[in-house]
């Protein structure tokens, strides 16, 4: 493909993203805050649908002889390190880079920060690459779970599909995904913290 | 009534769409879904500028003539449009911090807001460079792929995100 082609492909596929996340309100950061707490489940739904989609498609063209397998290498201490501080820099920031991105297309100007903190992020890694570079060397390669396993990755592929799929599943029945949208739909349940309001302050109730 | 939650999409649809988006980026461009990357890609730009001959070091810096990097911005570009698209058609644009943040922080601050929101992104890019890639890259495109290193990454993100949570305040 052409240098223009390529990206007009990523552009298109980020457009039909920013939308999804968009339309699903997953990107709201009272969605991505709840999903933490345990109070709303709308990310780990849409994420558990996009993982068995993807799966039993990338299988399918697997088989079919269309794509490449390209699982990222296992280096241990560095991917628990570097997961647990994406888990605390998302919760913080409201967001992973993809749902940051689709809040500042909707208008949310506080989601710059998380940009501009993110960039600071990876200068500062880079920076200190050769520091780190030790956690990113040895251990045992790409390696995937039908390796690991020594199960045919088809098999597999399919069998945890179905059990995200059964998962899903429950969750609906537990709690129908419309209930967690919320009144403005932007994952916040609760009642509003109450703003002072200089124009209907004097009914003489304190915000609690 | 709000009016952008009467159409609201079911997180399942939205799932099956975002789980599809990986198959014309394997076909295609024999990539992944990715947009961590797309980020260090703009600060290692960022640092190519400043620190002229960094490319060539080979010290740590990615190389910015592969497409496939500049693939990954180019999605970066396409969400914020996208979910600006649709947020305008309709009617759910956005102009003030969502109201979690008064609740989750304690404070209706804006500075307070701003701060905690660049400490996120800092963790967040900082994680990602580590573990070379983020809850799309692993939880996503590696986890299609059962990547044993994806499998403990998320599991990491999950943990992670709920200590974390449990730091903020609740309603």
């Amino acid at each position: 493909m052409t240098t223009f082609a390529t990206l007009s492909l990523g552009l298109v596929i980020g457009i039909l993203f920013g939308v999804s996340l968009e339309r699903s309100r997953a990107f709201e950061p009272g969605v991505v805050i709840g999903q933490m707490q345990f109070r709303n489940f709308i990310l780990v739904k849409l994420w558990f649908s996009a993982i068995a989609t993807a799966l039993v498609t990338v299988t399918l063209l697997h088989e079919m002889g269309f794509v490449t397998l390209h699982p990222k290498p296992v280096h241990g201490v560095a991917d628990i390190l570097g997961g647990v501080l994406i888990g605390v820099g998302m919760t913080l920031a409201g967001g992973c880079p993809v749902m940051i991105l689709a809040q500042i297309g909707a208008g949310y100007r506080d989601a710059w920060c998380v940009v501009l903190g993110g960039l600071a992020g990876a200068l500062t890694f880079a920076a200190f690459a050769s520091l780190l570079h030790p956690l990113l060397i040895g251990g045992p390669g790409s390696l995937t779970l039908a390796g690991l396993l020594a199960t045919p990755f088809p098999a597999l592929a399919v069998a945890v599909g179905v059990a995200l799929f059964a998962c899903i599943m429950a969750m609906e029945r537990l709690r129908p995904w419309r209930l967690d949208l919320g009144p403005q739909a932007d994952g916040v349940l609760h009642d509003r913290p109450s703003v002072p309001d200089p124009l209907h302050a004097s009914d003489g109730r304190e915000p609690s | 009534m709000f009016k952008g939650r009467e159409r609201a999409w079911s997180p399942y649809i939205a799932g099956v769409i975002i789980g599809l988006l990986l198959v014309p980026a394997m076909v295609g461009v024999d990539t992944t879904l990715d947009p961590s990357t797309g980020i260090v890609t703009l600060a290692e730009a960022v640092l190519a500028l400043a620190v002229p001959g960094r490319a060539q070091s080979g010290d740590g810096a990615i190389s910015l003539e592969n497409i496939s990097l500049w693939w990954q911005v180019a999605l970066l570009v396409g969400i914020v449009l996208g979910a600006r698209l649709s947020a305008t058609a309709t009617g759910s644009r956005r102009r003030v911090p969502s109201p979690i943040w008064a609740t989750a922080l304690g404070t209706a601050s804006p500075g307070i807001r701003a701060l905690t929101g660049f400490v996120g992104g800092f963790l967040l890019l900082l994680g990602a460079s580590l573990a070379g890639g983020g809850l799309t890259g692993h939880g996503l495109s590696g986890l299609a792929q059962l990547a044993v290193s994806s499998i403990i990454v998320l599991a990491a993100i999950i943990i992670g995100g709920l200590v974390a949570g449990r730091l903020l305040h609740r309603p």
